[in-house]
């Protein structure tokens, strides 16, 4: 009998032993679970701050998490038969635990009924019916006595520990979520504002953030805007022919781009060019870039004056002061190179249209390419303005260069007689050498125009220098792409495997007019 | 009365016996000798399907060899009538001359009813067990006989695309607590079996248990505990074998034209207790029912002409969905 006992105490003990684990587990699941909601109220009001929501709102989540957590426990808190279950799944023991736990209830209540029964009956005279109820109970109780007493050897050879074994809830994950999200956005919300403040939103410190370092960029550039004279110790020019050219030129009428920076960029609406114009003085930049380096030395992020034996970094000595103040400092200059860089057109419009009145009709026929223009400018204006349109348009690659340069070895006068009258009546063989030549250096174009439509990432630095200033300005673009795809690109394409053939063609063609 | 440990370990003692002593004859087929006893032990009859010669009939043999039983066994052909079965009235005459009519019991008058290929037998013939399998009683005439506990019928049937066989009715299928299927043996265990074959002396089959201490196994096992939550496993099988029901499984659904009866739930309480209490146990678990689900229900589900198309077998219906249905509540 006491045997008896303590197996049915054992196994009692460890099925108790074991939902008590349980709900300790539960608890720390559900635990988590309002600590995750309670820290969403923090993560609210980092991000909208105490403007849109008062500092009670930290007590509502907490609350609210406490209340979930609680219900949730409250639901999934485990009957000790399903406890029992759960601890037979885990030993393999072939439900002998919870058989036992089910039947030893059973009897205690089934002990306490029969009782009762026989207070009230015995009075009635009906024991031989209880006789009858006990004595089939006794048979049974034998079996169910044994088969405790295999269910607490089952229960005395195994750990608890194993068969319910701690578990990480799911919870955890969400909750770590929660916390790193927090910490993000302390970081950002106090990275970004002095003092401890909770009151205003976080888009709102943002972009006041970002705001606030563009004006003082601003403020900024113009305290440090380089003075006239001070360019002798700026960095190095992006080639030594464009250094000496204004110089050379003497150009008295010739406007300083860097002197025109804050004008262009406070008048930057007026000198906006169409995308069209903006192309063409991109594409002025990068065959500069291209007739110097290519632009696969660009792609490598090495900048003109690199080429040239500088150090970067000294050139980057006083970029680097901007580039911590903010990168909206590239995108002023870069609007401020943009506007210099419509300045330089207009300049060489200025430049090329008084030189010779008469040439009007002819540049408004070669007006749709930039290269036909610069090319009737350099036949015009002899072989200096040939050497300049080739220094300043610098599109033109080897090739084109030693045709104008054919042409600027001419004798001027006769050039000018030639082309200051119309073209009519010019023989047949000139006209087709004139369009050979153009069709070449159309080619030309046309292939740097193939390289430009590719996309260009990455940065680099565009440097230009002028009589007494220069401006070092990071290129921010990082990606780019040639918009101009239309009829002006097609009209010119020749193929790559047949351009020999229509060079030699055209060399045929001038031989015979020469003869 | 079995009321203690050492009554438990005799009864597991003298099963194993009984294995023991069918081991000498048969080789390998656990499984099926496992099922045989459980039926034995459990008061169900049992049906073993399988081609011929893979020693069902040796099986069925060696057990009511090895207990102290009556057996008899009925060699089922097409013109077997139902009285070579249950006996039949002849006319006597006494020492005085006078003449009586005196039933002659039949073969089904034992504990152990060999039927051995039981589906080459007419539909007739073989209804004429239906009475003595479901209410243990045989009517001839006007009289009703009883039939002495125990009482197992072992039968044999042939794979029914097999010629000249009759399929067993569903009336009769139900009443057999499990229909187990023979397969064939491995390779060792073949080897054995030709072993012994070659042998010139063949092993002897004691004897070992006899009728009352079958009848004493049997109540026992009747006090194996069964858990509510194993009750509700069986019931939650069965009702997932019924198309009809909400909770029936989708093969169920799709396959089987009539699901288990009733029937099919005690038979897995009964023959699960009998298992337990074979390994020793004094509760029934879900293992067991599920050790126990296709031997207890293939017979007892109607698969559907889908089915049939398809080329689905019970086993392979019933699989899923035991398989598909969680232990606990």
């Amino acid at each position: 009998m006491g045997s008896n006992n303590q197996s049915a105490r054992v196994v009692r003990s460890a099925v108790e032993g074991g939902r008590r684990r349980l709900l300790g587990q539960l608890a720390f699941r559900d635990a988590l679970l309002a600590a995750t909601v309670a820290l969403a109220g923090p993560a609210v009001l980092l991000v909208a701050g105490t403007d849109y929501f008062p500092l009670a709102l930290l007590w509502l989540f907490s609350v609210a998490g406490l209340a979930v957590a609680a219900n949730h426990w409250l639901r999934s808190r485990p009957a000790p038969y399903r406890v029992a279950q759960q601890i037979d799944s885990s030993w393999d023991s072939d439900d002998q635990i919870s058989t036992a736990y089910h039947f030893l209830n059973q009897d205690s209540d089934r002990e306490s009924v029969l009782n009762q029964d026989s207070d009230q009956e015995s009075e009635r005279d009906s024991d031989q019916v209880l006789n009858q109820d006990r004595n089939k109970d006794a048979e049974s109780q034998d079996w169910q006595q044994l088969q405790r007493r295999h269910a607490s050897e089952v229960v005395a050879s195994g750990d608890l520990r194993e068969a319910l074994p701690f578990k990480l809830p799911h919870i955890s994950y969400a909750l770590l979520s929660v916390t790193l999200l927090i910490a993000l956005l302390f970081l950002v919300r106090y990275g970004t504002q002095p003092t401890l403040s909770l009151k205003a939103p976080l888009p709102q410190l943002i972009l006041q953030a970002l705001l606030g370092d563009k004006a003082q960029q601003e403020l900024f550039i113009e305290e440090n805007q380089p003075r006239p004279g001070d360019s002798d110790d700026a960095a190095p020019s992006l080639n030594d022919e464009k250094d000496a050219e204004p110089e050379e030129s003497g150009d008295p009428e010739q406007i300083d781009p860097m002197e025109s920076l804050p004008i262009a960029s406070d008048v930057g609406d007026e000198f906006a060019m169409p995308e069209v114009e903006g192309l063409s003085a991109e594409d002025e930049f990068g065959d500069e870039l291209a007739s110097d380096e290519g632009l696969g030395d660009e792609e490598g992020g090495q900048g003109p004056g690199e080429t040239e034996g500088d150090d970067p970094s000294e050139m980057n000595d006083p970029s680097s002061e901007w580039n911590k103040e903010s990168e909206g400092l590239m995108d002023k200059l870069k609007e401020a190179f943009d506007n210099m860089m419509s300045k330089l057109n207009m300049d060489e419009q200025a430049e090329g249209k008084p030189s010779d009145q008469g040439e009007e009709s002819e540049s408004e026929q070669a007006s749709d390419a930039p290269g036909k223009g610069q090319e009737a400018a350099g036949s015009e204006a002899g072989s200096e303005e040939g050497s300049q349109s080739e220094s300043e348009g610098g599109q033109a690659d080897a090739a084109s260069d030693q045709i104008s340069m054919e042409e600027g070895s001419s004798d001027p006068s006769e050039q000018k007689s030639e082309t200051s009258i119309s073209t009519a009546g010019t023989g047949e063989g000139s006209k087709e050498l004139r369009e050979a030549e153009q069709a070449e250096v159309m080619g030309e174009l046309n292939e740097l125009y193939q390289q430009r439509a590719e996309d260009i990432t990455g940065e680099f630095m565009i440097e230009t220098e002028s009589a007494d200033q220069t401006a070092h300005t990071p290129y921010a673009a990082r990606q780019s792409g040639h918009l101009d795809r239309g009829a002006a690109l097609s009209r010119d394409e020749i193929p790559i495997a047949y351009r020999a053939y229509i060079k030699e063609y055209f060399k045929q063609v001038r031989q015979e007019t020469e003869k | 009365m079995v009321s203690s440990e050492t009554s438990l370990e005799q009864i597991t003692a003298q099963i194993q016996q009984v294995r023991d002593e069918i081991g000498k004859i048969i080789v390998g087929q656990g499984d099926v000798v496992e099922g045989v006893l459980i039926a034995l032990i459990a008061g169900g009859h049992v049906l073993l399907e399988g081609v011929p010669g893979l020693g069902k009939t040796t099986l069925l043999r060696t057990l009511g060899g090895a207990l102290h039983l009556d057996y008899s066994r009925i060699q089922f052909t097409p013109d077997l009538m139902p009285a070579d079965i249950i006996g039949s009235m002849i006319l006597e005459a006494d020492s005085i001359g006078s003449k009586r009519l005196r039933f002659e019991p039949g073969p089904i008058f034992a504990h152990l009813v060999l039927a051995d290929e039981i589906n080459r037998a007419t539909p007739r013939t073989q209804s004429a067990l239906l009475e003595a399998m479901q209410e243990r009683t045989i009517t001839s005439g006007t009289t009703t006989y009883p039939l002495e506990d125990p009482f197992l019928v072992m039968a044999t049937q042939n794979p029914l695309e097999m010629e000249g066989t009759y399929p067993l009715p569903e009336a009769q299928l139900d009443r057999f607590l499990m229909k187990i299927v023979v397969d064939y043996p491995t390779k060792s265990e073949l080897e054995t079996i030709v072993e012994r074959t070659m042998n010139f002396e063949q092993p002897s089959i004691e004897q070992v248990v006899n009728r009352d201490q079958i009848l004493d196994i049997r109540r026992a096992a009747h006090e194996v505990l069964v858990a509510p939550h194993v009750q509700d496993f069986a019931i939650r099988l069965i009702l997932a074998t019924q198309p009809q029901q909400a909770d029936a499984h989708e093969l169920a659904k799709k396959y089987i034209r009539y699901g288990s009866s009733p029937r099919g739930a005690q038979a897995l309480l009964q023959s699960g207790r009998v298992r337990a209490l074979m390994r020793g146990r004094l509760n029934v678990s879900t293992g067991d029912i599920r050790a126990l689900a296709l031997s207890a229900l293939r017979h007892r589900i109607i698969l559907n002409f889908d089915a049939h198309a398809e080329g689905q077998t019970a086993d392979q219906v019933l699989t899923p969905i035991l398989d598909s249905l969680p232990d606990g509540e």
